[in-house]
């Protein structure tokens, strides 16, 4: 096979394999959900239009995801300029349930608060169950970096939302 | 206890992020896939395709600056604008994408290759010039209008593509953009054009040897930030696929030659069924009369002296009003002139029973026109329209039984060979309910009293103005605005739904500028104000600026005041 070659896919297939896992990464750092959709129309954009030069040995997944990144980078560099919306509003446009709208509205928190590197890595490798070396790859480090910084990134979260640790291994324990 | 914990980690992390798409931002983005599926297609078809870097001679298309000018649609008036221009590329195919929920600019994608033109919007209409015949292809109504426009599409001159030759097709159509430019690096720059009076900006990158334009962002300004509404990507000197710029639509569809047609009705419109006159003495021979089993009328007429300050009334012996559909209520297209084998100008109209009939009845119609008296006012060379009107006399006629369901054959034929893009007659019923949903709530909004209690109708917010009056009797009128109120609710869903089949952005605002009103009107202000953060969410910033008129009559106590 010539992995230089480009990959014979079309953008129908690149939404219909890889939508959702692209929204599951876009709406762990934008919000609400009519924002984090937004910015997936234009991951989708930039991918079709660029969808000639991507090579066979290029994981779509992991190229997508790379690209999914970038346009998020872009619209939190925005939001630094923009109104931001009331995080409970926010939240409750797309999400019902009263608990699982406080934990969530805690983990988008937390997330925030790591150093962003961090928290992408945490969410490439939880949220969307990428391999060490694969979250390596989106993130353009080398696999012993990515490990490294995916280990940084856990102590962190664990550090800064130890309350959820903590009441969960209680519950456990009783 | 670590594994138990990286999994309870994994577990909220997981839980925070969505889990699937929604429905809507599948279909918006297979839409998007579908355009850029299609062109690959045709790349590919073409492995060995020439380039023409930095060709000499020029055909290319202001269709940029058309769509800087005009993001709707293109239209009659923007094609006009077009510059004559000797310019650097021998083809062109530009793509326009929503890629906001918000953006009301509905996707569409252009090729221009050696006087060819071919425009396709994300719901497969297209409109093909090759010279100067012109097909339209409608997949709903599975045909092909074919018919000669003289002029041809490239009238104006040849189209320019270069962003020098766009920027000065702005001016010359006396926009004056206010535009900057920023060098980007040694290929390229970028032009920031900014389109005030609908509150937009048009971001281009362009390249610095070739002047060409290379993609083309739409914005609109949302709390202060300008955010993306639509993208375009422009590549030039492809050698498009000849499909493109070929006559061949879909097997199926049905090859309709308009000219043939026309001079067809030509020889049907030899008998005149009733004159009708102007106040100014002129006469208007009616031709043709068809209803639909929806109880809508169908006007052909022919004659001149007609001009703007004319407005027609159509009653039946029951004395039921009806609405005339156009462009201004909704309907998309204004009454078209049809030009006969003998220059004869025909008018074809589309009127809509303002009290709803379930189905068609025989009637004996009214037509009558009747026009304002000018009256001079003190400063020398102004007038102002006054309340008193001048008729000419009527014509009735009588239809006996309703010829098509939706509208008449001849209707999109006719509308189909208007010079202008973007022209569209309804040909389902989906279509059809929906301009009858705009056009009657568009109605029974201006529908007024006055002082006495008479029935006034005004033209919308221009024509409240010169005639006025203080208008205080319209609360009368509740069971009217009640009626409006369920059509603008009717006229918002089919939208959606249209919006939706489509694959466009966003509904049309101009559904929840009238729930807006009808919701003031009637004194729920709650719904109102939501309805005017619908409004400030999707229309333009001109849009906006109009209901500044509302607040007016708010502060003038008329209508209560916002919450």
């Amino acid at each position: 096979m010539d992995v230089g070659k480009a990959i014979p896919l079309t953008a129908h297939d690149l939404q219909a394999k890889y939508l959702d896992e692209v929204l599951r990464f876009v709406s762990s750092f934008v919000w609400p959900l009519a924002d984090a959709e937004d910015v997936v129309m234009e991951v989708f954009q930039a991918a079709f239009i660029n969808l000639p030069k991507l090579k066979r040995k290029d994981d779509p997944r992991v190229w997508l995801l790379g690209i999914a990144r970038r346009k998020v980078a872009n619209s939190l560099r925005m939001r630094y300029r923009r109104a931001e919306t009331p995080l409970s509003e926010a939240e409750s446009s797309f999400r019902t349930d009263q608990a699982r709208i406080e934990q969530q509205t805690l983990v988008h928190a937390l997330l925030a608060e790591l150093p962003h590197d961090q928290s992408e890595a945490l969410v490439l490798k939880y949220a969307n169950g990428l391999s060490t070396r694969e979250v390596a790859d989106v993130l353009g480090k080398s696999e012993a970096a990515a490990n490294s910084l995916l280990q940084r990134a856990r102590e962190s979260f664990y550090t800064k939302g130890s309350p959820l640790f903590l009441e969960t291994t209680e519950a456990n324990h009783v | 206890m670590s594994e138990e914990k990286e999994l309870q980690l994994k577990n909220l992390i997981s839980s925070q992020a969505a889990v699937e798409a929604s429905g809507d931002l599948r279909q918006r983005i297979s839409a998007l896939a579908g355009y850029h599926d299609s062109s690959l297609r045709h790349r590919r078809a073409h492995v060995g395709r020439i380039r023409f870097a930095f060709a000499a001679s020029l055909s290319g298309i202001a269709v940029l600056a058309v769509i800087a000018l005009s993001p709707s649609m293109v239209s009659a008036h923007t094609l006009n604008i077009i510059v004559a221009a000797v310019d650097s590329a021998k083809s062109m195919h530009f793509t326009m994408v929503d890629v906001s929920k918000s953006a009301p600019y509905g996707s569409y994608e252009e090729w221009v290759q050696d006087g060819a033109f071919r425009i396709r919007r994300a719901n497969g209409e297209t409109t093909l010039w090759l010279g100067s015949t012109k097909y339209v292809y409608s997949p709903s109504a599975k045909t092909v209008i074919k018919s000669t426009d003289s002029r041809g599409r490239f009238s104006h001159g040849a189209p320019a593509f270069k962003m020098s030759s766009i920027l000065q097709g702005m001016t010359d159509a006396r926009r004056t953009p206010a535009v900057v430019t920023n060098t980007i690096d040694s290929a390229s720059y970028r032009v920031q054009v900014d389109n005030k009076p609908v509150g937009e900006r048009y971001l281009f990158t362009v390249d610095s040897k070739t002047d060409l334009p290379r993609t083309m962002d739409v914005e609109r300004q949302e709390d202060g930030v300008w955010i993306v509404k639509a993208k375009g990507t422009i590549q030039f000197n492809d050698k498009l696929a000849p499909e493109l710029l070929s006559p061949n639509f879909s097997l199926d569809a049905k090859v309709i030659d308009a000219d043939i047609y026309t001079d067809s009705l030509s020889k049907q419109f030899q008998k005149t069924l009733a004159t009708v006159s102007l106040p100014t003495g002129h006469s208007l021979s009616i031709q043709d009369a068809q209803a639909s089993t929806k109880g809508d009328v169908f006007l052909m007429y022919a004659g001149s002296g007609l001009s703007g300050d004319h407005w027609a009334e159509l009653t039946d012996e029951r004395g039921t009003k009806y609405m005339k559909v156009d462009k201004n209520n909704g309907g998309g297209f204004q009454d078209t002139v049809l030009w006969l084998g003998n220059k004869t100008p025909v008018i074809f109209e589309w009127w809509i029973p303002i009290d709803v009939s379930p189905s068609f009845r025989p009637h004996t119609y009214t037509l009558r026109f009747k026009t304002q008296k000018r009256v001079k006012l003190n400063k020398p060379g102004t007038f102002y329209d006054s309340a008193i009107e001048d008729f000419g006399k009527p014509a009735s006629f009588k239809i006996d039984h309703p010829t098509t369901a939706d509208v008449p054959a001849y209707a999109p034929i006719i509308v189909a060979r208007d010079p202008s893009v973007g022209v569209n007659m309804p040909t389902d019923d989906a279509d059809v309910q929906r301009v009858t949903a705009t056009a009657m709530c568009r109605y029974l909004q201006q529908v007024w009293l006055d002082k006495s209690g008479k029935p006034v109708e005004t033209m919308g917010f221009g024509g409240f103005a010169t005639y006025n009056r203080k208008v205080t009797g319209y609360r009368r009128d509740i069971p009217s605005l009640e009626k409006a109120y369920g059509f603008a609710n009717q006229e918002v869903a089919i939208d959606d739904a249209y919006v939706k089949v489509n694959g466009l952005g966003t509904a049309n605002y101009q559904g929840y500028i009238d729930l807006f009103q009808i919701s003031t009107l009637l004194g729920r202000t709650e719904e109102a104000a939501k309805y005017l953060e619908d409004i400030r969410k999707y229309a333009p910033k001109s849009v906006t600026n109009e209901l500044r008129w509302r607040d007016f009559e708010m502060s003038m106590g008329n209508i209560p005041a916002k919450p």
